[in-house]
């Protein structure tokens, strides 16, 4: 079997290691709830560097501005053409504010665009149902950062495939947390990304 | 009176007297003939020749010529040219230690042939026997050119009858043929953990145009499923299994297989015992990837191994690496197992070089054609077409070489005919020692 | 005796003399068989050869193996030919004796057998009969026979002839067709012009948009017209016979003007492919618009050669851009982003600077100073700055293109850089990078030229490069010394029996060193995320640096013993070490992100909740219309055999549906053009059935296998 490895993604411009527990947590949940292969520590990869190819799921984010070199541009076209699948939240969680304007206009210039995904999308109900769309995340209910509440996920599709999943929620604050606090949760926030990962792991 | 009596009784004995001792002197020649043969094939290798009218009657003829232990050299005589079941059969016979060498009239046009491939997508095998480089045309144009002497891949459609001529030459055709059969390709069934391979192994099968059913297991409750997954030649061509995740359905694979299946298998699912019984060959070591190999021209020594080792006598190696058995085939039952000791071969698809999607997905997708189920769904030709050969002769002499036409087309001197001309000696042997037998008793000599 | 003699000759004489027409005769009727021998020679051998070249005709289609006239075969053709002509020798000579010569004779003129006794000459009646042998009519005799005997040869030699001129011609020209038929190479071996038709030699004048500056183009007869999107064509064409054209783009119906025997039409370039469709009576004609769109300004960032920390919030900062536009640029300015915060709470202002209006230039400089100051940025602050260029399209545009972004951090008080410059000066890696391209250059050129210097010149200029080498990497040494927040030149210091010995230096020892690295930035404890090998970020930025070190001492030692093709391939990895330091020193770091390793066992299956299956959507085809488009393709291609006109309007079609394929679309333009205009279209055809079906030839990846 091939080990699932959650990479988290370097790039030059920005904070890029702004939630540092979130893999860590993620590959916790991910052995709570699945018996797939994991390897026990994510993984840090140059978003400009080849070892990007190494990791089918990256997982990027940030509060500051995003601004890709032409290396990482190129290394991320690739990654994505070869059937790469990048997950980017915006730590920030506001559509005003630098890593959301400057994220989705380098995505947009190097992948394509980004575009609403439908709330009924197999993503949602591909391991935990989630009927609703993406659940919410107590950033948005608390009324930080742009004080909104995202209905929607964003996402470039490569074909029928997702190639970049775009989240406004700011999951990063949302999970960014030593999984042994799990424990003490009644209603893991973390099931969510059991999704996205299965998800890239089948289709 | 009397004297000229006794004259003619002398001399009348003295005649039958002789043709006593020529009786005795022919059974004696053919007692020693017969000897004289015996040793002669006892001695030398013996060849036969056996003779047949078509492929229906290839395999009898030789099944015939190598019921006798002694034969170990049979020369196959045929009236048309071997079709592709004959070619197969003869070297078959080949690989089992008899040395085969056949004969037959071939039609003048045998520089190439085409047959189609189980796969998807507008695929043939081209095998062209010309020493020079040829250029391909269909009815439509031109179509691409081809090595010399090659066994390829023409990944195109070919539009009515395919024709080649030497680029040197462009003003005669060397040889035309055309896709005689179509083949019904089937689904391809899946089954595997959720995880990087099981995932771009069936989007490089999907891709390259395969029908796919999968089951990829999430959890000890959730797979992610598409299509019907329980095997099935009716409704699939060839099963992938990745890894022990397959274990509910793997005495139903290894049936699926012997009932004609094609059936892949990965390293991890060899630990299931049902599939293990089918397998080409047993699990060795990891042999660890290559660094830098999955760009370079090799792309496949870039990948972790797992070596294939106690190749099964009836298995054929189709790769090695660095000696060791990467990729291996073997028919079981009436379907094919194949074996292959690459893992983790999605790396190949995201880190190598400049075409590595394609490349990994024409890899994929030639290990199903290797196996695959695809019984013929009748001829592709709808319209007669005269120039046209009857016979792959191009694949065929690709595969068992040229005819021997040193052997004659008619020879008496068959396995048959050598039995019946024993027979012959032995009767007259018989049939000379009785009558100089009775003529001696009819002169009252015991 | 002599009596007797004379009058014997005598007789014989007379004799002679009254048989002589009768010997003319026989003389004649004997070159008479031998011409009809000759005709029947001729005529035999003609007919011969003509079965000859249709048995040939015949086998060559039944074998495919090519027809051609049958030359050495006319030996074949002459052997019942002679046999005959001998057949009709052998039966005629004989018969034409003087007795059978004079019955001939008698049969045709009746004489009562005068002439035939006067030819016996055993009758000895000759001179008898003299007299009655005057009045033959030799000439008419002769002229009849000859006319019977010679018509029918003479009429079966000259048709035998033709037909041996003709039938190979005819054969000839059947096979070729019947090649171009079957290969279907008739569009390439045998062009065909299109039949021209009321829609036939139109043409267009294309104007670019007034911003783009270029100048108006006419086309003749095209088959697709290229322009920037807003361009303005104006297409038209005359007709001979009074007819409405008719012009749709897409859906829409264009208006068309008529003048007298003209019409025109005109059309705005859309910004994506269309069709527009002439009809003119039962005419038809496609002509495909490809918009050509106005490339984005090209920005290319000079200086601020790389990303940097500041110490302090203040100081210039030298912004260097160069820009250039395909038409011509508009403007061009510097953007700034400064973001402040820490923890969850970011806080981002944006500007510009240098603000420049470029009024059509192709190319622009930008050179400013950014005041830090001026920023009111604190200490934790970053700033993002880029050049952007705009160009002057008023039709889609304006197209905007930016340049790399550099990132200047003010870095915090609590926390120590050692790459902490001012003033943005080129990074000691970046000038170590410079001059280890510049010492491998030199040291290629140098192998390039060895085969033709001498020994002692060669072992010079080696040794020479070897000083420049340890040279760099001296200095290299002191840049992983200084990162490491030790003295600069501590680099022989490290190593027993190295200190104060320049002579016996040593490669550095990369895990003594990464222990220093590490107790250098106090992080004893690797409590990291794997990094790259499992090392701390220090390190990663250290670890090349100690590569390209090394590597540049094997470069070195190369150098030093005159072997400059050894010192290449080390030079090569030293270059591409520096360039991953380079690029490592530019990673944003707050800080050492904590290492966690899941206990994945400990957790497994311990969830809360139960997922569920679910079903998988087959993704398809990488090119689900691919069959389709090989399938039109083919019936073109065939179709371009009896009619050109309409195979280049499905080629146009085609060629519109698969824009989005760059390659094949480019192809089927060109072969559309090629049939347009009547030229072979074989090579554009067939490039572009090898897109369309990109398979192609190929090699099986494995061994072929049939199940045996």
């Amino acid at each position: 079997m091939s080990r699932f490895v959650f990479a988290t993604a370097q790039y030059q411009s920005g904070n890029w290691d702004s939630a540092p527990l979130v893999p860590p947590n993620i590959i916790d949940t991910l052995a709570q709830y699945t018996s797939l292969d994991l390897a026990p520590v994510g993984a840090i990869v140059p978003l400009g560097s080849p070892s990007l190819l190494n990791f089918p799921f990256v997982f990027l984010t940030g509060h500051l501005p995003v601004r890709f070199t032409d290396q990482e541009r190129s290394m991320l076209q690739r990654f994505v053409e070869r059937g790469g699948f990048l997950f980017v939240d915006d730590h920030n969680h506001d559509i005003d504010g630098a890593f959301h304007k400057t994220a989705v206009e380098e995505i947009e210039r190097a992948i394509g665009p980004l575009r609403n995904l439908p709330n009924n999308h197999r993503l949602y109900n591909c391991f935990f149902e989630f009927p609703d769309g993406p659940p919410t995340t107590g950033h948005e209910l608390n009324g930080w950062g742009d004080n909104l509440v995202h209905e929607h996920l964003l996402a470039t599709m490569h074909g029928d495939r997702i190639a970049v999943l775009y989240s406004n929620k700011d999951y990063s604050s949302e999970w960014n947390f030593h999984p042994r606090t799990k424990r003490f949760l009644s209603v893991d926030p973390t099931r969510f990304a059991v999704n996205v990962i299965v998800h890239a792991l089948t289709r | 009176m009397r004297s000229l009596a006794d004259s003619a009784q002398r001399g009348g004995r003295r005649v039958r007297g002789a043709i006593e001792l020529a009786l005795r002197s022919l059974a004696v020649l053919a007692v020693l003939a017969l000897l004289v043969l015996e040793f002669m094939d006892s001695d030398s290798a013996q060849r036969s020749i056996a003779t047949a009218e078509g492929a229906e009657s290839a395999l009898p003829a030789i099944a015939a010529a190598v019921r006798d232990p002694r034969v170990h050299d049979v020369h196959l005589e045929l009236a048309t040219a071997p079709d592709a079941s004959t070619r197969d059969l003869i070297r078959a016979v080949r690989r089992s230690g008899v040395g085969v060498t056949w004969n037959a009239p071939l039609p003048p046009a045998g520089l190439l042939s085409v047959e189609p491939l189980a796969s998807p997508g507008q695929s043939q095998r081209l095998t062209v026997a010309s020493e020079v480089p040829l250029i391909l045309a269909d009815d439509a144009g031109i179509l691409d050119s081809v090595p010399a002497g090659a066994s390829v891949i023409l990944g195109a459609h070919v539009s009515g009858s395919l024709r080649a001529w030497a680029a040197s030459d462009s003003a005669r055709a060397l040889a035309t043929a055309m896709v005689r059969d179509s083949l019904h390709v089937r689904r391809v069934l899946v089954l595997g953990m959720a995880g990087w391979e099981s995932r771009f192994v069936t989007v490089a099968l999907e891709e390259a145009g395969w029908n796919v059913d999968a089951r990829l297991g999430v959890s000890p409750t959730a797979t992610v499923a598409q299509g019907v997954i329980r095997p099935d030649t009716a409704r699939h061509s060839a099963v992938v299994v990745l890894d022990s995740s397959a274990a509910p359905y793997s005495n139903a694979i290894a049936d699926y297989a012997r009932s004609g299946g094609g059936v892949i298998l990965l390293p991890d699912a060899l630990s299931l015992r049902a599939l293990r019984s089918v397998a080409p060959g047993g699990r060795g070591g990891l042999m660890s990837a290559e660094d830098g190999m999955l760009a370079s021209p090799e792309p496949r020594h870039g990948l972790p191994m797992v070596p294939i080792v106690g190749v099964r006598d009836d298995s054929f190696i189709l790769e090695d690496r660095d000696g060791a058995a990467a990729v291996a085939i073997r028919r079981t039952g009436a379907g094919r197992v194949l074996q292959t000791g690459y893992q983790e071969s999605w790396r190949w698809r995201l880190a190598g070089g400049e075409g590595a999607p394609v490349a990994h997905r024409a890899w994929w997708s030639s290990l199903v054609q290797s196996v695959a189920y695809a019984p013929s769904s009748g001829s592709a030709v709808s319209q007669p077409w005269t120039h046209a050969d009857e016979t792959p002769v191009a694949a065929l002499l690709a595969t068992i070489g040229p005819p021997d036409e040193s052997a004659p087309l008619q020879e008496a001197d068959t396995i048959e005919s050598r039995g019946i001309f024993r027979w012959w000696l032995f009767g007259i042997a018989i049939l000379a020692l009785l009558a100089e037998w009775a003529s001696r008793r009819f002169r009252g000599l015991a | 005796m002599s009596t007797q003699a004379t009058a014997r000759r005598t007789v014989v004489r007379d004799e002679q003399s009254v048989l002589a027409p009768l010997e003319r005769a026989r003389g004649s009727l004997r070159n008479v068989a031998i011409a009809r021998a000759f005709l029947l020679f001729v005529a035999v051998s003609a007919i011969a050869w003509v079965l000859v070249t249709i048995v040939t005709f015949l086998m060559s289609r039944s074998s495919e193996a090519g027809f051609t006239a049958p030359g050495p075969l006319l030996l074949l053709a002459l052997i019942p030919a002679l046999a005959v002509a001998a057949a009709s020798l052998s039966r005629e000579l004989p018969r034409l004796t003087r007795e059978r010569v004079a019955l001939w004779v008698e049969e045709h003129n009746p004489l009562d057998f005068a002439l035939v006794t006067a030819a016996d000459s055993r009758a000895g009646a000759a001179e008898r009969l003299g007299p009655r042998l005057t009045g033959i009519p030799w000439n008419d005799l002769l002229r009849q026979a000859a006319r019977r005997r010679l018509f029918r040869p003479a009429v079966a030699a000259l048709l035998g002839v033709a037909a041996a001129f003709l039938v190979p011609v005819a054969l000839t020209s059947i096979v070729t067709v019947s090649i171009a038929g079957v290969a279907g190479t008739s569009a390439m071996v045998e062009p065909v012009r299109p039949t021209s038709g009321p829609l036939a030699g139109i043409r267009a004048t294309v104007t670019p948009p007034a911003y783009s500056g270029v100048a108006a183009s006419t086309l003749n007869d095209p088959a697709s017209i290229a322009a920037l999107v807003g361009s303005r064509l104006v297409v038209g064409g005359r007709l001979s016979t009074e007819l409405d054209v008719s012009a749709l783009l897409g859906d829409r119906t264009l208006p068309v003007a008529m003048d007298g025997g003209s019409w025109t039409t005109r059309i705005t370039m859309p910004n994506a492919p269309a069709l527009v469709k002439l009809g003119a009576g039962d005419a038809e004609r496609m002509v495909l618009l490809l918009p050509q769109p106005d490339s984005v300004p090209v920005v290319v960032l000079s200086a601020a050669v790389a990303d940097t920390v500041l110490r302090e919030p203040r100081g210039m900062i030298q912004l260097e851009a160069n820009a250039r536009d395909d038409l011509g640029l508009a403007s061009a300015r510097w953007e700034w982003i400064v973001t402040t915060g820490g923890g969850e709470q970011f806080q981002a202002r944006s500007g510009t600077l240098g603000d420049v209006q470029l009024r059509g230039a192709r190319t622009a400089e930008l050179r400013n100073s950014l005041d830090v100051s001026s920023l009111s940025v604190i200490p934790g602050d970053v700033i993002h700055v880029r050049a952007t260029a705009t160009d002057r399209n008023n039709i889609g545009g304006p197209g905007v293109g930016t340049s790399e972004t550099r990132t200047i951090r003010i870095a915090r008080p609590d926390e120590y850089d050692s790459l902490t410059i001012e003033g943005v000066a080129p990074p000691p890696a970046d000038s170590a990078l410079l001059s280890q391209r510049m010492i491998l250059l030199r040291t290629e050129r140098l192998v390039a030229r060895m085969a033709r210097m001498q020994r002692q010149a060669v072992v010079d200029s080696s040794r020479s490069l070897a000083d420049d080498q340890a040279t760099l990497r001296r200095r290299v040494g002191r840049l992983v010394y200084q990162k490491l927040g030790e003295d600069e030149d501590a680099e022989h210091s490290h190593f027993p029996g190295d200190g104060h010995d320049h002579g016996e230096e040593q490669r550095l020892d990369p895990a003594d060193i990464l222990a220093r690295a590490d107790a250098a930035t106090g992080s004893g404890v690797p409590e990291v995320l794997d990094f790259e090998g499992d090392e701390t970020p220090v390190v990663a930025i250290n670890r090349p640096l100690l590569e390209a070190y090394n590597h540049m001492w094997d470069a070195g030692r190369a150098l030093e013993i005159a072997d400059p093709e050894g010192a290449v391939p080390p030079m090569r990895l030293a270059l591409e070490a520096i360039q991953r330091a380079r690029e490592a020193e530019r990673y944003y770091m707050r800080g050492r992100p904590p290492r966690v390793v899941v206990d994945i066992a400990a957790a497994r299956q311990e969830g809360k909740s139960t997922g569920t299956g679910s079903l998988r959507v087959p993704l398809g085809a990488d090119d689900p219309g691919a069959a389709a488009r090989v399938a039109r393709l083919e019936r073109a291609a065939i179709l371009a055999m009896r009619n050109p006109a309409a195979a280049a309007d499905s080629l146009i079609v085609l060629q519109l549906e698969v824009m989005s394929h760059g390659d094949l679309a480019a192809a089927l333009g060109e072969a559309s053009n090629l049939i347009r205009a009547g030229e072979s279209a074989g090579t554009a055809m067939a490039r572009a059935r090898r897109l369309a079906s990109p398979g192609g030839v190929r090699r099986s990846p494995l061994s072929a296998w049939r199940g045996w």
